[in-house]
């Protein structure tokens, strides 16, 4: 089963143009800031919205604005599984479960549903309102709820960011096994980098409405594409031009000598550990060396990142002993220098 | 929007209610209250006018039915003289003490039928009233057209199974003029005023003979004035008025 | 502010107190029970149960079909439907008068073809009731679906649930509140409808002579009973309006 879209959506100013092909072998999260499209995208593919152009579901046409094809979300057999449950307030925990099989016409879906809760341990819950429940059980009652219909293409939208951060962690295990389970395409829509690791084979990076990144974590992260993939990398992310030996960052202004620079527009991602902080000047003869000021610090772990302001501003990874030695809480005037070979390049 | 309409809504409600009620915070010295029954409307608006150009009277009306004007009466509304359409509530008021004086006939007023224009059904006695298949509404016998009417049709010997009977003689009225009814027993005046209908005469051993009683009210701030706004009802002029307004002379 | 506030519950309270404390208690029973009273209150009950079933049947689509509406159109129907809450009942009925008459739009042609006549019956004191008060149940339902998250209904079409379907199991069952306290408050406001019954229905005891009429009338002739009338509508209204309060919050 494999998903192929091609989506073009314009309201209010904001233009979605996404290509997105998905086997059912794969979990993709598509991941973003806010604003960048994705709930946008998941209506589209659910059939809530217009979309111009295609979505073909294990080649089906699902909508097709060329030919004018447009199957209704109740026929698309797509499962959406919102950010807070989304239960029916007033049907119990079984009728919200067995609602879709009973959509489906089913005589057993009552006896399905509770199989269904029972195998999830949600066997005591049935007759439970959703409000009676807590938020991690009301989460994967949502979760039964979609999987009962059998879906083909599973539409996760921020499943787990309501959730308190204890519950996390077990709503994101049951949904990682169900997920291993499930067959067909799945798609989930996250903020959460770490949310987005745990649960997906690839991650595609939507920003602004358009896809700036696809590949599997270890892709993205190694070669981040844009400020939000670098903060979800924890690095550094640079963009120049590149001149052999060197970047020139600014035209005329700061540059970084990288050994393998290359030519034309590129992007040089430094993580900050490779970022070294000094009370004097360095001896020897490190080429990319200047003085900085130590702005902010974060706490992680063993570990302190100072972002230090200067003439190219970078995030340095150091220890607490020397956050006291540099004196770096008080704002202080350091010597910043990165080796050149630790800077990692490649074209924009 | 609607809020806004609610507002203003609200505001011209406010401004019919003061326009109908305002008989104490007028200029006291010629200008009076009269409380009459609502079929002397055409011919008291011409007699206002005629003693505002003549005698610098100001006159206000409050115009409704008999009974409702003298529950407001009754309860302590304010006015200066009281123009009745029977005399049964007239004497309701004499023995509330609120009249001064003795009442005085200035008008009588006959029942006829209305029938819609050109009297499509042919109904040309009380006892076609009568007919079945036709709709015929009356005043409620708490109303004096009512029951007046009631008595004009014992007199005839005529049992009639009205449609409704209207609260006020206007309802029959306007029910026989819409076209919604085909007949109704009103007054000669309500016909000759309104014009949208035919009045088919109801004979005299049939019919009821209104008598309209006028007087001063025991609460009238003005005494002079409203004695000669009496005296003028009962004056040639106010009684040609009257007659043109379909009543007969006392 | 205190004091404005005690002085706008005093002006609620003042004629209601009128109402209880000049009723003529001996006689309340005895008019409660007169074949008339009974009539009356029978009649008004029938009429005001049909009027907001009607208002239910005819007005929960009309809210739908409002609160999908956006624009100028939305304001031009909204002005429509919320008419009759400020027109002058009386209005309401020469309105009908001139639709459903004899000789109105449509009356005149039912009259043709079948020799029906709306006016003086019963049907046109509920048709007078239900246009004066089914506002009040359109405006409650399309307050109640602006404030529905829509999220549930695409839960559930999501889930392979019809147009239908959705409605009846999720739209309708989560609008049950704002049905619940439109169908009351339109229930009290055309069990006291007086203005465009008796314009457009006439008065006539046991067929459109509804409470509110009877009042009117026996206040004339018997104003005890008029009172007791009145007390028996006031008891009923205020009886219905403090029960909604705790039933529609809590249903939610």
């Amino acid at each position: 089963m494999t998903l192929n879209a091609e989506i073009h959506v314009r309201r209010d100013g904001f233009a979605l143009e996404v290509e997105l092909h998905v086997e059912d072998t794969e979990t993709v999260a598509v991941l973003g800031p806010n604003g960048a499209g994705k709930t946008t995208l998941l209506r589209a593919l659910a059939g809530l919205i217009p979309v111009d152009g295609r979505v073909a579901l294990d080649g089906q046409v699902l909508d097709d604005s060329g030919s004018g094809v447009h199957v209704p979300t109740e026929q698309r057999r797509v499962g959406l599984v919102f950010q807070d449950h989304v239960l029916f307030p007033h049907m119990s925990v079984l009728d919200n479960v067995a609602f879709g099989l009973r959509a489906q016409g089913r005589r057993d879906a009552a006896q399905r549903a509770m199989e269904m809760l029972e195998r999830a341990r949600l066997g005591d819950r049935v007759g439970a309102m959703p409000r009676e429940l807590s938020g991690g059980q009301a989460q994967r009652v949502a979760l039964l709820r979609t999987l009962a219909t059998e879906p083909r293409l599973l539409l996760l939208d921020e499943p787990l960011s309501a959730l308190d951060v204890t519950v996390r962690a077990e709503v994101r295990r049951e949904l990682s096994r169900q997920l291993a389970d499930f067959r067909g395409v799945r798609i989930l829509v996250t903020h959460d980098p770490l949310e987005a690791m745990a649960l997906a084979d690839r991650l595609v990076v939507l920003e602004g409405g358009r896809v700036i990144q696809s590949g599997t974590p270890e892709e993205v992260t190694a070669r981040p594409r844009s400020r939000f993939t670098a903060d979800l990398a924890g690095v550094n992310l640079l963009r120049g031009r590149g001149h052999g030996d060197h970047i020139e960052l600014e035209p005329g202004g700061a540059s970084l000598a990288a050994p393998e620079a290359g030519e034309g527009d590129v992007l040089a991602v430094i993580h900050p550990r490779a970022v070294a902080l000094y009370m004097t000047k360095p001896e020897g003869t490190p080429r990319n060396v200047w003085r900085g000021r130590a702005e902010d610090l974060d706490m992680q772990g063993e570990r302190v990142r100072v972002r230090v302001s200067g003439p190219v501003p970078l995030v340095a990874e150091v220890t607490p002993s020397a956050v006291r030695d540099l004196h770096l809480a008080g704002g202080a005037e350091v010597w910043v220098s990165v080796k050149a070979t630790e800077i990692s390049v490649y074209r924009a | 929007m609607i809020r806004r309409t609610l507002g203003t809504v609200t505001l011209l409600l406010i401004a019919a209610c003061g326009g109908t009620q305002t008989n104490s915070n007028l200029p006291a010295a010629t200008s009076i209250t009269v409380f009459a029954a609502a079929s002397l409307q055409p011919a008291f608006d011409k007699i206002g006018a005629q003693l505002q150009t003549k005698q610098n009277m100001t006159v206000t009306f409050s115009y409704a039915g008999t009974q409702t004007l003298t529950s407001q009466l009754t309860q302590g509304a304010q006015a200066d003289v009281f123009a009745s359409a029977d005399t049964a509530h007239m004497t309701t008021l004499q023995t509330a003490g609120l009249v001064a004086g003795t009442p005085k006939p200035f008008a009588h007023n006959r029942l006829e039928i209305a029938v819609e224009r050109g009297n499509p059904k042919n109904i040309h006695t009380l006892a076609d009233l009568s007919r079945p298949g036709l709709v015929v509404v009356l005043a409620d016998p708490s109303v004096p057209a009512g029951k007046y009417a009631q008595q004009a049709l014992a007199k005839a010997g005529v049992t009639v199974h009205p449609a409704s009977f209207e609260t006020q003689v206007t309802g029959v009225l306007s029910k026989v003029a819409l076209g919604e009814a085909d007949a109704g027993i009103v007054y000669v005046s309500d016909i000759v005023t309104s014009g949208k209908v035919d009045g088919i005469a109801i004979p005299d051993n049939q019919n009821v003979i209104a008598d309209y009683p006028i007087a001063r009210l025991n609460g009238a701030q003005n005494k002079n004035a409203a004695d000669a706004f009496i005296a003028y009802v009962l004056s040639p002029d106010g009684q040609s008025i009257l007659a043109g307004a379909g009543f007969e002379k006392v | 502010m205190l004091a404005l506030a005690g002085l706008g519950l005093l002006l609620f309270l003042l004629p209601l107190a009128g109402l209880v404390v000049r009723a003529p208690w001996s006689q309340v029973g005895p008019a409660l029970v007169a074949p008339a009273t009974l009539t009356a209150l029978a009649l008004s009950l029938f009429c005001s149960v049909a009027a907001t079933g009607a208002a239910l049947v005819l007005g929960i689509p009309l809210a739908l079909v409002l609160a999908r509406t956006t624009g100028t159109l939305r304001a031009v129907l909204r002005a429509l439907t919320t008419l009759p809450m400020v027109l002058p009942p009386v209005v309401g009925g020469v309105a009908l008068l001139l639709a459903f008459g004899r000789r109105g739009l449509v009356g005149s042609l039912l009259y043709q073809a079948f020799g029906l006549q709306i006016p003086f019956t019963t049907t046109a004191a509920v048709l007078a009731e239900t246009f004066v008060a089914m506002p009040f149940l359109v405006i409650a339902v399309e307050g109640g679906l602006r404030a529905l998250d829509h999220r549930y209904e695409e839960a559930a079409r999501a889930l392979g649930a019809k147009g239908w379907m959705v409605f009846a199991r999720v739209t309708l069952p989560l609008l049950r509140p704002a049905i619940f306290s439109g169908a009351v408050l339109c229930w009290a406001r055309a069990l006291g409808e007086f203005g465009a019954t008796i314009t457009f229905a006439g008065n006539f005891p046991g067929r459109t002579q509804t409470v509110p009429l009877a009042v009117y009338v026996a206040l004339e002739t018997q104003p005890d009973g008029a009172i007791a009338l009145s007390l028996i509508l006031l008891v009923v209204s205020l009886a219905i309006l403090a029960g909604m309060r705790d039933r529609w919050l809590g249903a939610l």
